[in-house]
């Protein structure tokens, strides 16, 4: 079974990603607001507004090929892309998500994707 | 259209996000309070994930524990208990909180806030901001009852000597602005909408209201 990999939101603020991954969105839901509605405290840094938690498969990477992958990002952040799309994401410092972008299939080539 | 204030090395204040109005109530969940410091500048505790006895904030990429599997301080902290503290300045906001120092931002996410404003002494200013300076450098943890974001903006009111006694009742946001609003009745200024600030060079910052 493939390992999981959970990545945290951030807004890129100008910042550049380390590495891109293209992925195949399997799933796109709400989050729910857990314990006595915790999970939506603003007051809890990973708590952004309109939380949906996207599932998806890393394609075409050496190292990752295969790996399940689970961010949760505002939904304004996450546009048009619904289960079944082509996105990439960008990442830096390892497991922090600074951008999401639908591309068009699996075939894209992401050097050319504007994701910072 | 926006309005702005500028802010003097004399202001200082509370935001509280999710509040509307200075008559609204919002709900306990729904509501979060930053400071402004002597400035302008905008500042908020919030809690970071991870224990903060055990010095783990989360899992991480390509180590072999990027597992979603939950231990127990991830259950205590989904609790909102013992979650490692991180005091936030604007450089941190923008990375976390865009929307609470960009009033477009604040408006495209619908985030509306009050804030009140306080003219205070150069050394009521001083204090203020010397709490904030010293709980960056050992911000603690974070417990939604008792150890939040509200209970450390008092914390620096009280230090600066503009507040004397704690947050009357829970410690909230809303509750923390009640007691100032009724202390400084006729003294502090109050805005509503969508906030945000703007830099006019160093650490001054005006205050964006739409």
């Amino acid at each position: 079974m493939s390992d999981n990999i959970e990545l945290t939101w951030e807004w890129p603020d100008g910042r550049v990603s380390d590495q891109k991954f293209l992925i195949k969105v399997n799933n796109v839901e709400s989050k729910s607001s857990g314990f006595f509605g915790i999970g939506k405290s603003p007051s809890i840094a990973s708590n952004i507004p309109s939380p949906v938690v996207l599932t998806g498969e890393i394609l075409k990477d050496e190292m990752l090929e295969g790996k399940s992958i689970k961010v949760t990002l505002p939904k304004l952040e996450l546009e048009s892309i619904r289960s079944g799309d082509y996105a990439v994401v960008g990442v830096m410092d390892e497991n922090t998500c600074i951008c999401i972008v639908k591309v068009a299939s699996s075939s894209e080539d992401i050097s050319k994707v504007s994701c910072p | 259209m926006s309005q702005v204030y500028s802010l003097k090395l004399n202001h200082v204040g509370l935001i509280v996000r999710g509040k509307h109005s200075h008559d609204h109530n919002p709900g306990k969940m729904e509501q979060h309070a930053d400071c402004i410091l002597p400035g302008g500048q905008p500042v908020g505790f919030f809690g970071n994930g991870g224990d903060a006895s055990s010095g783990v904030s989360g899992p991480s990429f390509g180590s072999s524990s990027n597992s979603w599997a939950a231990g127990p301080s991830a259950i205590w902290n989904s609790k909102g208990l013992n979650m490692k503290g991180m005091v936030a300045y604007i450089e941190d906001l923008r990375k976390i909180r865009p929307m609470y120092v960009d009033a477009a931002l604040a408006k495209k996410y619908d985030i509306k806030s009050t804030v009140l404003l306080l003219e205070v002494t150069k050394d009521q200013a001083d204090l203020f901001k010397r709490y904030w300076t010293q709980l960056k450098l050992n911000p603690g943890a974070f417990n939604i009852l008792g150890g939040n974001c509200s209970t450390h903006a008092s914390e620096a009111f009280i230090d600066a000597k503009i507040l004397t006694k704690g947050i009357p009742g829970l410690d909230t946001p809303n509750n923390l602005y009640k007691q100032l609003s009724e202390k400084y009745i006729g003294k502090c200024q109050t805005f509503s909408g969508y906030i945000g600030v703007r830099n006019k060079g160093r650490d001054l910052y005006d205050l964006v209201v739409e």
